[in-house]
């Protein structure tokens, strides 16, 4: 089920890349795509009625469900906020230059400039 | 030993962030470290075990007879650019970070890692992009890319989900075909936006035309080459090619759009865009029409992609310095210029002729008969275009214009073209090393055995 719902999501992102003229929406749409992204990968090493993979005594016997995925999405997360923190600066720059952050209002001041 | 290949740039990249007015003479000391180690002191067969997990439980750094000559040919290119390009001194360090990523990217065998690289490398490559308050333009490359690695991460996890392990040999080896299938779908449409195939490559004609000395030459042949790499090691050696007739259309339809907006362009800039488009889709489908395994046929392949790496070096180099100016007062810009014009053009006695007298003649052998008319047609065009905007360069009536090219950049790209017309009278120079290459590329059980080392 949780990897339908990833699924949705990436295609809601998607759409909202490919239909929204505001550049910041379109950013917005990207996050969405990277936490569907992460789900998907979480739910991927999930096993129904296992514990987190800590060895202690408490757990003795390793039902443990994959560590792997987890340590996969915490390095996806990383690079995840990297490229929203250079996207917000590029936005930054776009709104200083153009004066908007819509598309066909970039275009009209590129001509404009141009 | 070849960990050091990654580790130095890093180690280097941290000293300039404390010490940024020296970056611009640590950039080249690496690179030529890099150089000096990769010829003098590793040969291919090299793994590094990193923790000492061995394979397939950690990640492991190869050293092939496939990576060693794109290693030692991206190394020189960064070393090129360290000497031709002009550059702040926060851009040194990460010119310094990319060469790590790169040489990360071409050693690696772990498909999670190789992510990291692939994303270390793009963050580079936006903040390049964004050169010369361009902005926007690495605003969309920024979105491409983004969604790119997404669906390559995708990939590689679903590699994960059918092999257990992340190792490129190891799950190429037990995963069954039609899961690794999908698992290179996802991995394909990365892989097609950076290799700027159109229409998923639409980002590049605004962010190659950005005037920078470093964006186009960066991007166009330190980067393209390594993704090249990338694609041949994912799709030929590993996973096994991916739907390669689909990528071949799309390759050829990406060939005809950039030709004919490159002819129609009114900016050298965006021309010279749409030609590094137009090189890397033919690349690309000759590329798929030698997946099955037709060495000839990748061997010439290699050989073109020299050539277009090299040309557009000295091109875009031209271009960034004299935006278009004539050559007037720069001689030597302009002889360099025309000489790879006419090499990537392919007049006999260049590299280019060579490269595309192979191909087409590899092609005809394996009864392919569509890409030789495609590559036909299209250097009729490029003739038309690059003739034009040589003569228009020559006899330009800007006079007094104060853009230059500098001495070191005008002694890499004068070298730089002398090597395409050289290897045009030599072309064994190149051929017995790309025929190596393409004798190895399709040979996944040494691959396997040396990552493994004799298996399990």
């Amino acid at each position: 089920m949780i990897y339908y719902i990833s699924f949705i999501l990436i295609g809601i992102g998607l759409y909202g890349i490919v239909s929204q003229k505001n550049l910041l929406k379109q950013l917005v749409a990207l996050t969405i795509i990277d936490t569907a992204v992460n789900i998907f990968i979480v739910s991927l090493g999930y096993l129904q009625g296992a514990e987190a993979p800590i060895y202690s005594v408490i757990t003795p016997v390793a039902n443990f469900v994959d560590p792997l995925p987890q340590a996969l999405v915490l390095t996806a997360i990383v690079i995840g906020v990297g490229t929203l923190a250079m996207a917000s600066m590029l936005l930054i720059h776009i709104h200083e230059k153009y004066g908007s952050v819509d598309v066909d209002e970039i275009c009209s001041a590129k001509e404009v400039i141009e | 030993m070849i960990a050091l290949l990654v580790a130095v740039p890093l180690a280097f990249a941290f000293v300039t962030v404390a010490l940024p007015k020296l970056s611009k003479y640590i950039f080249p000391l690496v690179a030529l470290f890099n150089l000096a180690l990769l010829i003098g002191f590793v040969h291919p067969s090299q793994v590094i075990e990193v923790g000492k997990w061995p394979a397939a439980y950690g990640i492991v750094l190869l050293l092939d007879n496939v990576n060693y000559p794109f290693l030692i040919m991206v190394n020189l290119i960064l070393l090129a650019v360290s000497i031709s390009a002009t550059f702040e001194e926060k851009i040194g360090t990460l010119l310094i970070v990319l060469t790590a990523s790169i040489n990360g990217l071409l050693l690696t065998g772990d498909f999670f890692n190789a992510y990291v690289f692939l994303e270390i490398i793009s963050a580079v490559a936006y903040i390049l992009s964004a050169q010369n308050k361009n902005s926007y333009a690495a605003f969309k490359y920024l979105i491409f890319g983004a969604v790119a690695g997404t669906l390559y991460l995708i990939g590689a996890v679903s590699m994960y989900v059918y092999s257990g392990t992340l190792n490129m040999a190891f799950s190429g080896y037990i995963s069954a075909p039609e899961y690794a299938q999908i698992a290179g779908i996802f991995m394909l449409i990365a892989m097609l936006v950076e290799l700027k195939v159109l229409p998923l490559g639409l980002w590049a004609p605004d962010v190659y035309s950005n005037g920078s000395t470093l964006t186009p030459v960066v991007l166009g042949s330190a980067i393209t080459l390594a993704m090249f790499y990338f694609y041949s090691r994912v799709f030929f050696n590993v996973l096994g090619s991916v739907k390669p007739y689909l990528v071949y259309i799309i390759a050829i339809i990406s060939i005809v759009l950039a030709q004919l907006a490159a002819m129609k362009q009114k900016t050298l800039g965006r021309a010279l865009a749409y030609v590094a488009i137009a090189g890397a889709s033919t690349v690309l489908a000759a590329f798929s029409a030698g997946a099955p395994g037709d060495e000839k046929i990748i061997s010439a392949s290699l050989v073109y992609l020299l050539n277009d790496v090299i040309a557009l070096f000295v091109l875009f180099t031209v271009f960034g310095y004299l935006k278009g100016k004539g050559f007037k007062d720069n001689f030597v810009a302009g002889v360099a210029f025309s000489l790879t014009s006419i090499s990537l053009i392919g007049f006999p006695l260049t590299t280019g002729f060579w490269a595309k007298l192979n191909l087409i003649s590899a092609l005809f052998e394996a009864g392919d008969k569509l890409l030789p008319i495609f590559i036909l047609s299209s250097t009729i065009l490029e003739a038309g275009y690059l003739i034009k905007w040589n003569v228009d360069l020559w006899y330009s009536e800007d006079e007094n214009s104060e853009e230059y090219v500098p001495f070191g950049a005008q002694i890499v790209i004068l070298l730089f073209a002398l090597a395409l017309v050289v290897f045009g009278f030599m072309p064994n120079l190149i051929t017995d090393q790309t025929d190596k290459i393409a004798s190895y590329v399709f040979d996944f059980s040494t691959y396997f055995d040396t990552i493994l080392k004799g298996g399990m």
